[in-house]
């Protein structure tokens, strides 16, 4: 017989149907650009921390036919350089086995030969914090084995790390303006309500409600209009996850295998329906009060 | 009657003013004053009915009694107290104390009978046991007891302003104010109406009623303000200031 002291029936308007579906939508559009934005800040740091700090040194295969023995001694001069500057924490030869899967990512299985005349690669690692004189470096290098390049990642990434930072700043500005959005649609449907319920809130009014009584059944009708939506969107956004996971099975490259979402960015995740209802709560609560408090 | 124990008030003080309005002016936007210099004075206990032509003013002066307009000008003084220096947050203990009968009810259509018989009491956070006890006396007592699942739309008018009336009663207000309560209902109806009203006065309410229906005014012979034009073209004599007036 007696309904729970907040609901208000009343409230109900067929119109509202249509708000949860928006609200859903608006969170699934939130998740993606959050989820972008959070594997992105983690697939920099990622990369960052593997290329700090990391040389790479190539040494061209040599212009005419020489023996082992010659060839490793033009590798080892290049070594001992290396190895001789202060702030170089180890440097390694990659073994050819190594260049030749490299290579077979862009060659295809089995089109890397034995007689196929490769490059040697030194990995050079560097001390935490620490820097190498890179024209020095070159021109030592240079002198000894003609044609030899380093490549510096970090510096190549940086330029990589600014483009994903870009991404993050304007996923988050999607979700911000989404937000906007969505307490925008609150306002209004909240206005709608109270206009169309004029009467039973002028009887509320009347009967000794406090504006906080009245704005009370909107922001619990809103609360649960914002769970509901927000749960919602939240599935229709895991559901795509999984899908474009599905898809990306198979992709190798650190910039596939780097952009995953680490238990903090689900948590954030999952409490997107908590936050689309306390925003949804808040607003209709702050419309209300505002509203009434045009009246006597 | 059971139902007395529900509705039986403390007397507020038989000497002191309920309401009091002095030189009350009222105007919508930059319009002529829909009330000029109304002053009255409605003691506590009282029975009064408020007549006059349509447009005199009626709705608008019990508006003003029951705190959903302010007047432009003038004083008034509600259960003793300045409402000119009352801030807003005061107001609904204040609109607590009022009961108002709606000319057309204002019932809400998506609850029950008493569920809308019990929203004052919701409001006052009362317990769920003493809202359900007191809503089936007062429904008993207007002659729906058995109509507390009946929603609205399926009522008739007369028992629908019968629920209002209910609702209007069932926080014990020391006054209660009616807009044309027997507008929409026949001649029968429209006695039984206020003869519940005259039992609520009997246990202390103070009754003010807005009607033109002057077959009422003839078979129940209470005090008449007469508004015509916006001013009350008979005032009551003025009374000696009671000690309650102006606190």
């Amino acid at each position: 017989m007696w309904r729970r002291r907040s609901e208000a029936p009343f409230w109900r308007e067929k119109s509202e149907r249509f708000i949860p579906l928006i609200i859903a939508l608006m969170v699934f559009f939130a998740a993606l650009a959050l989820a972008t934005t959070m594997a992105l800040d983690g697939a920099s740091r990622q990369w960052l921390q593997g290329a700090a700090g990391t040389l790479t040194v190539q040494i061209p295969a040599p212009p005419s036919a020489v023996t082992k023995d010659e060839e490793t001694a033009r590798i080892d001069s290049v070594l001992s350089i290396l190895k001789a500057i202060p702030t170089v924490e180890s440097a390694r030869v990659l073994p050819r086995r190594e260049i030749a899967a490299l290579l077979e990512r862009w060659l295809g299985e089995g089109n890397v030969s034995d007689r196929l005349p490769l490059p040697a690669v030194i990995d050079v690692k560097i001390e935490a914090g620490k820097k190498v004189d890179m024209p020095d470096v070159r021109q030592r290098l240079a002198a000894i084995v003609s044609g030899t390049s380093i490549d510096h990642h970090e510096q190549w990434l940086n330029q990589r790390v600014r483009l994903a930072q870009t991404v993050q700043f304007i996923g988050l500005a999607v979700v911000f303006m989404i937000g906007i959005a969505a307490i925008a649609i609150i306002v209004f449907a909240t206005r709608a309500g109270l206009a169309v319920h004029r009467e039973i809130v002028e009887v509320l009014h009347v009967i000794g409600a406090r504006d906080s009584d009245i704005a009370r059944q909107f922001q619990e009708h809103a609360l649960w209009l914002g769970l509901r939506g927000g749960a919602f969107g939240l599935a229709l956004a895991l559901v795509t996850f999984f899908l474009l996971a599905q898809l990306a099975v198979g992709l190798e490259g650190p910039f596939w295998t780097h952009l995953t979402l680490g238990p903090f960015s689900w948590v954030a995740l999952g409490l997107l329906p908590v936050a689309t209802a306390v925003i949804t709560t808040l607003t209709a609560r702050v419309t209300v009060l505002l509203a009434l408090r045009d009246v006597v | 009657m059971q139902m007395f124990a529900s509705l039986r008030r403390a007397p507020e003080g038989t000497n002191s003013s309920l309401v009091r309005f002095q030189n009350v002016g009222l105007r919508y936007g930059l319009g002529p004053e829909v009330l000029r210099d109304v002053s009255f004075r409605l003691k506590p206990g009282s029975f009064q009915f408020l007549t006059g032509p349509s447009g005199a003013g009626k709705t608008s002066l019990l508006k003003i009694i029951y705190l959903a307009l302010q007047p432009t000008r003038g004083m008034i003084t509600l259960f003793g107290q300045d409402l000119s220096t009352i801030p807003r947050k005061q107001l609904p203990p204040l609109r607590r104390r009022i009961g108002v009968v709606f000319q057309d009810y204002r019932l809400v259509d998506d609850l029950t009978a008493g569920d809308n018989v019990a929203l004052p009491l919701r409001i006052t956070g009362a317990k769920k046991q003493d809202i359900e006890t007191k809503v089936a006396e007062l429904l008993d007592w207007v002659g729906l007891g058995d109509q507390i699942m009946t929603r609205p739309p399926t009522m008739s008018e007369g028992e629908k302003q019968r629920v209002a009336i209910a609702r209007a009663v069932i926080a014990q207000p020391s006054l209660l104010v009616a807009d044309e309560p027997t507008g929409n209902i026949d001649a029968d109806q429209s006695v039984r109406i206020l003869r519940l009203f005259e039992q609520l006065n009997k246990v202390g309410t103070t009754v003010v009623i807005a009607t033109h229906d002057q077959h009422l005014l003839t078979q129940f012979k209470h005090p008449v303000l007469r508004l015509e034009d916006g001013a009350l073209a008979v005032q009551q004599p003025p009374l000696p200031l009671g000690p309650g007036d102006g606190r």
